[in-house]
C-alpha cells in the first residue's frame, strides 16, 4: 500500500527526479506556462519559447544543486529565467522605448481620444514602458519579478542570488520611478 | 512613500496582460528536450531506490461509477439543459488521443494477468478528493479545500456479493448489478472488439442519458467508469480505450497531473462545455491511475426557475453558485487492486 500524495511539493519533485530523472516533467507541466508567459511579457513570444526551454533544461541539469528545504521551486526558475532575459537586455529596452513612442504619439493625436485613452490602462503603457526602459537592468529585474511573476521579495532575493534588504531598496527605487509616472498621467489630462 | 498601495503593480499587470499560453508546439518541443535530456541521465545516486511502481501494486478508484453520478447531479442541476460547445484552448487536437489510447490499448493487451476464482474477491482501494457541494451563492475555485475520504471495497469475482467498510465494520450485500457492471464475471464476459463494445455501452445506458450530457460523454464516462471500478482483464481493457478513441470530442489534456508525483498523462471528455472528465494514465507505462473531474470553464448555475431557450423549455432546480475554472469536482487515485480469498483483507 502506497501513500499517496495528491500535490508533492516541488522539491519532493526535484529530490525524486534525482533517481528517476523522468520526475523532473512534472515540475514542467506545473510551471512552464509560468515561465514562458513571464518570459513573454518581457521579450517576445519566439524568445520566451527558446527561453522558458532552456530554463528546464538548465534547471534539471541543475537540480542536484537546488535546495531541497525549499518547497516552492519557482523562484528558482524565475532566476534561472532572469538570467536568459538579461542576455536580450538590448532588445527589451528597444521594446520598451518603441512602445513608449507608440502610444504617446497615439494618444497626442486627438485631444478626444487622448482623454478617452488616459482612462484606459493601455494608454499608461507608453508611459510605463519609458520608464522600464530608464531603470537599471538589476531595479527591473526585482520590479517586474514583483509585479508580473508575482513573487514577494522574499522570493526574489532567493531568484537573484541578493539579500531581501537589496531587493527592497531596489524595488522602493523602481516603484518611485513608475509610481511618478502614473502621478503625471491625471495633470495631463487635466491640461 | 508610506502609502504602498499596489496601483502601480497593478498599472504594469494591466498594460502587459498575462500572454496567452504557450503554444502546444512549443510546449511539446519544450517538453521533448527535457525528456531526452531526462532519459540521457543516469540516477545520481548510485544505490537505485526505485519506487514501487504499478503493475503489482497497481493503483485504483473504488466506487466512482456513483461518486461521479453524484457529481453530475450536484453540479449540474441544470438537467435539461442543453450541451454547449468544447471548451477551447484545453486539449490537442482527438488525434493525438486516439494515438495516445492506441498505445494504452497496445500496453494493457501486454500486461500480466491471473483471472480470480469464482469465489474470489477484487479488492479496489481508491482515494477520493473533490470540492464540497456549492452552497447557495458560493464561488469555488481551484483554491477551495478539498475533501478527501479512502474507498475499500471487496467484490466476490462472481459478483454475488459486494463488502464494504462502514463505521468500521465490514458489511456485505448483493453488488445489485447495474450500468457500469462491477463484478469480474460480467466484465471478462464483454466483446473485447471496439466497436461491439461501444455498441453495447450505447444500447446499455439507459436513463443515464437523461443525466444532461449528449450520449457520446455519458458512453466515455460509463467506460472510464468500469475500469476504476474493476479489475480488467487485458482484453477488456484495451478494447475500452480502443472504444474510447472512436468518441467524437475525446482529446488529450497536455497539463499532466501529478498523481503521487508520477506524471499523468489525461484523455479527456468535456461534458456541457466545463466539465472535463480526464483518465489518468502513467505517461510511461500507460497504467491506469485514476480519474479526474476539473471544471475547464468557469461555470455559473442559474437561479432556479424556467426560461425558454432556442424553443427548448430549461428548469434550472437548486440555487445559484459558481465554478470556477481549475476547481477540482472530483480527484479519484488509486491505491491498491488485487485479488484476496475472503473480503475484508487486504491483498
Amino acid at each position: 500500500m502506497t501513500q499517496v500524495t495528491q500535490q508533492a511539493t516541488d522539491a519532493a519533485l526535484v529530490e525524486r527526479s534525482l533517481r528517476q530523472p523522468e520526475c523532473f516533467a512534472a515540475l514542467f507541466n506545473r510551471h512552464y506556462s509560468a515561465i514562458h508567459g513571464y518570459a513573454e511579457r518581457r521579450l517576445s513570444r519566439p524568445l520566451a519559447d527558446d527561453i522558458a526551454a532552456e530554463t528546464f533544461l538548465i534547471a534539471f541539469d541543475r537540480r542536484d544543486t537546488y535546495d531541497l528545504s525549499r518547497p516552492d521551486a519557482r523562484p528558482w526558475l524565475y532566476g534561472i529565467a532572469s538570467n536568459l532575459i538579461s542576455r536580450h537586455r538590448r532588445t527589451e529596452i528597444r521594446q520598451y522605448r518603441a512602445l513608449a513612442r507608440t502610444d504617446v504619439r497615439e494618444v497626442g493625436e486627438d485631444h478626444a481620444e487622448r482623454v478617452a485613452d488616459s482612462l484606459d490602462a493601455s494608454a499608461a503603457r507608453g508611459r510605463l514602458a519609458a520608464a522600464l526602459a530608464e531603470l537599471s537592468a538589476r531595479d527591473r529585474d526585482v520590479l517586474l519579478l514583483v509585479a508580473w511573476a508575482e513573487l514577494t521579495s522574499d522570493e526574489v532575493g532567493r531568484a537573484l542570488g541578493v539579500p531581501a534588504g537589496t531587493v527592497r531598496s531596489r524595488l522602493h527605487r523602481a516603484r518611485t520611478k513608475i509610481r511618478a509616472v502614473l502621478d503625471a498621467a491625471p495633470t495631463r489630462k487635466e491640461r | 512613500m508610506g502609502d504602498y498601495s499596489q496601483a502601480d503593480l497593478e498599472a504594469l499587470r494591466q498594460a502587459w496582460p498575462q500572454p496567452a499560453p504557450p503554444s502546444p508546439d512549443a510546449r511539446t518541443a519544450a517538453r521533448d528536450a527535457l525528456l531526452q535530456r531526462a532519459a540521457a541521465t543516469a540516477p545520481r545516486r548510485t544505490r537505485r531506490v526505485r519506487l514501487p511502481r504499478a503493475g503489482r501494486r497497481a493503483v485504483t478508484i473504488g466506487m466512482l461509477a456513483a461518486v461521479l453520478s453524484a457529481v453530475a447531479l450536484v453540479v449540474d442541476p441544470t438537467a435539461v439543459e442543453a450541451p454547449r460547445s468544447i471548451v477551447p484552448g484545453m486539449a490537442l487536437p482527438a488525434a493525438n488521443a486516439q494515438a495516445l489510447l492506441g498505445r494504452a490499448a497496445e500496453a494493457a493487451g501486454r500486461r500480466a494477468f491471473t483471472a480470480p476464482r469464482p469465489d474470489q474477491w477484487v479488492y479496489i482501494a481508491t482515494r477520493v478528493q473533490g470540492v464540497k457541494q456549492a452552497a447557495p451563492g458560493e464561488v469555488q475555485t481551484a483554491r477551495t479545500p478539498l475533501e478527501s475520504r479512502v474507498d475499500r471495497a471487496w467484490t466476490r469475482a462472481d459478483g454475488k456479493e459486494l463488502a464494504l467498510y462502514e463505521d468500521g465494520k465490514l458489511v456485505r450485500s448483493a453488488t445489485g448489478g447495474g450500468m457500469p457492471p462491477v463484478d469480474y464475471a460480467t466484465v471478462a464476459a464483454l466483446p473485447t472488439d471496439p466497436d461491439a463494445l461501444l455498441a453495447w455501452v450505447y444500447a446499455n445506458m439507459g436513463d443515464l442519458r437523461n443525466l444532461g450530457a449528449d450520449g457520446q460523454v455519458v458512453a466515455y464516462r460509463l467506460l472510464g467508469s468500469m475500469l476504476a471500478q474493476n479489475l480488467v482483464p487485458p482484453a477488456q481493457e484495451a478494447a475500452v480505450y480502443r472504444a474510447m478513441a472512436k468518441i467524437p470530442g475525446v482529446t488529450v489534456n497536455p497539463e499532466a497531473v501529478d498523481v503521487d508525483g508520477r506524471p499523468a498523462v489525461a484523455v479527456a471528455c468535456v461534458e456541457d462545455g466545463w466539465v472535463s472528465h480526464e483518465l489518468l494514465l502513467d505517461r510511461a507505462t500507460y497504467t491506469y491511475l485514476g480519474e479526474r473531474a476539473i471544471a475547464g470553464a468557469d461555470h455559473t448555475a442559474p437561479e432556479p426557475g424556467v426560461r425558454v431557450e432556442d424553443g427548448r423549455k430549461i428548469i434550472n432546480m437548486g440555487p445559484s453558485y459558481t465554478i470556477k475554472k481549475g476547481t477540482i469536482l472530483t480527484l479519484a487515485v488509486r491505491l491498491d487492486i488485487g485479488v484476496t480469498d475472503r473480503p475484508g483483507v487486504r491483498p
